[in-house]
């Protein structure tokens, strides 16, 4: 009965008095939670530095906005009064402070005018959220304030660089001078002016292929035997365009004089476009349950070693004939018969190979396969490119020279392989096996259900994997710098380099930013549209 | 109904998963035409069975001849008998990727080599005899379940063979939906389609087969006419089993 009684009896907090607990109140609101606070001293802070170095580059739109007469023109006026930043914090405010009213009001008397239900919903949810719509929009406004200021109003945009020297102390902002008088250099690297007609040309051939397929693939089926022609056509593109840039003869272009974007794009496009076969055949070989050695290969591995045991590589001498592994000790050389290195090099080489098959059932393909992909993801890019540099001419004859370019993109074509391969296995595991079994039980071959069941399933499974194994591709590019090629971001440290452009850091690197960030932003559009186009009518 | 040659053979067939033995030496002949219900516990070894005869399961022991070819590890000797055995799935395994169409034109294309044409046009016959035309350019996922079984077999028919094997295909279905492919497997049959189906439908095994089997602990127990192995079942096992199942 007692307890009955003090149950009824009004507690503190339904007694209508009103009382400022602000200890409470901070507990239920920032400090609700250890992130809660987290999250709000970080915006506080942020506030303060971004609102801080706002101030400091004022006046913003100095130089940009003169007038022939040194005045400042209107619109350098405008600009200039509501950018101040002292002005833009007083107006937020002042509008925050009447979306708070509005909503007070609003909750109290249950009128809802215009947008305060909305106001209340999204922005001023509670104490809390009407703070942090406040710090967030102090944050973006000055952000962009400060984005805009450097970038565009307090920016210099001449490109010549003498007057660009005489300005470049008044500027507040960006000098795109940088940029602006290097964008052949950011586009081509150091091709030949002269020639430059080609780049434009398979740019070209680019963008007619792709309106073809903006039309054939926007026109339903009857245009289907078109897009297969298309498919193709991109396909031959690709070496017909990288033909077009060598050139030939006295027209030649070597391939160390490639640079910049255009760099860039053939190496990631290649190295995506080869090593995508590759892949596919590496995630298959990784998953096959043949056992043993196809008796061919054997034989096929046996003689091809034999005869470059016997021959070498043609005009090279005799005596240097031999594989590496055999040229230590040198005695060796002059003592054993040509043939019988060709014999204990088969051996050995096939030897190897089955007994590490041995251990997974004498899978051979499946051997490879796992022993590859673990090798080349155990170590980075980086090692694999100087491998490439630096290794492969070790093991071919002097007079073979392999093109600079040539040993990169080897380098970033099976490291990108062994990468697709996993993703690609991703999806066939996903598959389950009774489509294998229907498709073989009706009749298809091994390769057939492979070909029509599994592969068009798997892949379709795994294109967001696929698409940002592209992007990363596209950006990894960067590292080809190492082993002396120049590449975009490659361009960008040598135009900082430059006398007249000297220290331009800022406008350099943001512009190639730039132009990564719009590559992998449209590669990661273009995914989408694909997964959305091909998930149609599908489960 | 007048039966011909024999044209599954199945010989003393051993088969081990690791150390378990699921097939037992299973023995017993299937005439053409001919119609055999199997029957059994969950987990007797009757659908690895039924697998072997189209070498989706290896037996490690024994002989299988089917239509006069033995199955061994001859890829070309399990092609050529998987181009004559259709089979049913529990589980359909259409393939999502395609149409109804492409699911049934695809065999009748890649391995008999027909043309488009005429692959499509004994597809729609085969979906004619299933009831199913209309859903053609659907995709396996926009159907129900019993439809798309109806499709499975459309596809094994297209191919044209001479055996068909059904496992468990009504397991997966919902009640009012197992009527409609019984009915497609009873017309089947009056074809006078050779049929091996393992199956818990004890009204199919009745009406429809030439001969039931039970099948237990990796083989048979007991084959007989339907008429007598209701009635007259010899062997004790058969008889728990059959009270287990038609009492409840």
């Amino acid at each position: 009965m007692a307890s009955i009684t003090q149950s009824k009896e009004p507690t503190a907090l339904s007694s209508p008095r009103f009382q400022l607990d602000v200890s409470s109140w901070l507990r239920n609101t920032i400090f609700s939670s250890f992130w809660h606070a987290v999250f709000f001293i970080f915006l506080v802070i942020a506030n303060i530095l971004i609102i801080r170095t706002g101030y400091t580059l004022e006046p913003v739109g100095l130089s940009y906005n003169l007038a022939p007469n040194g005045q400042p023109t209107a619109l350098g006026n405008f600009i200039l009064t509501i950018t101040n930043g002292a002005l833009l914090t007083s107006i937020i405010l002042i509008l925050w402070l009447i979306g708070a009213a509005l909503v007070t009001y609003s909750v109290a008397t249950h009128r809802w005018i215009g947008p305060s239900q909305w106001l209340k919903d999204s922005l001023y949810t509670g104490p809390f959220g009407a703070l942090t719509t406040l710090a967030l929009v102090l944050l973006i406004v000055f952000a962009i304030r400060g984005i805009l200021s450097w970038a565009v109003f307090g920016a210099e945009f001449r490109t010549d660089p003498e007057s660009v020297a005489l300005l470049r102390p008044i500027t507040p902002g960006a000098i795109w001078g940088v940029v602006g008088a290097n964008l052949k250099l950011f586009a081509v690297g150091r091709y030949p002016s002269e020639f430059v007609w080609r780049v434009w040309f398979s740019l070209g051939i680019v963008l007619a292929l792709g309106a073809f397929s903006v039309f054939a693939w926007n026109f339903g089926s009857p245009l289907k035997r078109f897009r297969q022609i298309l498919v193709w056509a991109w396909l031959a593109s690709i070496p017909a365009i990288l033909f077009i840039l060598r050139g030939f003869g006295t027209s030649l272009v070597q391939t160390n004089l490639w640079g910049g974007l255009l760099l860039t794009i053939v190496i990631s496009v290649i190295g995506i476009v080869v090593s995508f076969p590759i892949g596919v055949l590496m995630a298959l070989g990784r998953r096959s349950q043949t056992r043993g050695v196809p008796f061919t290969w054997a034989w096929g591995a046996g003689l091809l070693l034999i005869y470059w045991g016997l021959f070498g590589i043609a005009s090279e001498p005799v005596t240097l004939n031999i594989p590496l592994i055999f040229r230590d000790p040198p005695v060796w050389s002059v003592t054993i018969a040509p043939l019988t290195y060709a014999a204990l090099q088969a051996i050995i080489v096939i030897g190897i190979f089955w007994a590490i098959g041995h251990y997974l059932q004498g899978n051979m393909i499946k051997t490879f396969s796992i022993v590859y992909i673990e090798v080349i993801r155990g170590v980075p890019l980086i090692t694999v490119l100087f491998m490439a540099q630096i290794m492969l001419p070790i093991f071919l004859p002097k007079e073979i020279e392999i093109d600079n370019l040539l040993r990169v993109v080897v380098g970033v074509i099976l490291f990108s392989a062994a990468y697709l391969a996993e993703n690609v296995r991703g999806g066939l595991q996903a598959i389950p096996k009774g489509q294998y079994e229907a498709a073989v039980a009706i009749g298809l071959s091994n390769a057939q259900s492979t070909r029509l069941i599994i592969l068009p399933q798997a892949l379709r499974l795994v294109i967001p994997a696929l698409v940002g194994q592209c992007i990363s591709l596209f950006k990894d590019t960067s590292l080809v710098a190492i082993v002396g090629l120049f590449d975009l971001l490659k361009i960008a440290q040598t135009v900082v380099a430059q006398q007249e452009w000297l220290g331009l850091q800022q406008e350099t690197y943001a512009f190639v930013a730039l132009v990564y960030w719009v590559f992998a932003f449209s590669m990661s559009r273009a995914s989408q549209r694909i997964e959305k186009n091909l998930g149609v009518g599908k489960y | 109904m007048a039966l011909g040659n024999d044209v599954i053979i199945c010989n003393d067939v051993h088969k081990w998963y690791g150390e378990f033995h699921v097939l037992q030496g299973v023995t017993t002949t299937v005439k053409e035409g001919e119609v055999v219900v199997i029957i059994g516990p969950s987990g007797s070894g009757k659908s690895t069975w039924i697998r072997t005869i189209n070498r989706l399961e290896e037996h490690q022991q024994g002989q299988i001849i089917v239509d006069g070819t033995e199955l061994n590890n001859d890829l070309r000797n399990i092609q050529e008998i998987r181009r004559e055995v259709g089979m049913v799935f529990q589980q359909f395994n259409l393939f999502p990727h395609l149409t109804v169409l492409q699911n049934i034109t695809l065999a009748p294309i890649h391995v008999r080599k027909w043309s488009r044409e005429r692959a499509e046009e004994v597809a729609m016959d085969q979906l004619r005899k299933v009831k199913i035309p209309e859903q053609a350019n659907k995709y396996p996922g926009q159907l129900s379940g019993g439809q798309q079984q109806r499709v499975a077999i459309a596809r094994a028919l297209a191919m044209q063979p001479k055996i068909m094997l059904f496992d468990e295909p009504t397991s997966a279905l919902d009640p009012e939906m197992i009527k409609e492919v019984l009915d497609v497997m009873q017309e089947l049959a009056e074809s006078g389609m050779t049929i091996m189906a393992v199956t818990h439908e004890m009204g199919f095994a009745r009406s429809v087969a030439n001969r039931v089997i039970f099948f237990d602990r990796g083989n048979i127990v007991e084959e007989k006419p339907p008429s007598e192995f209701f009635s007259n079942p010899e062997e004790e096992r058969t008889r728990l089993f059959l009270s287990q199942i038609l009492h409840h």
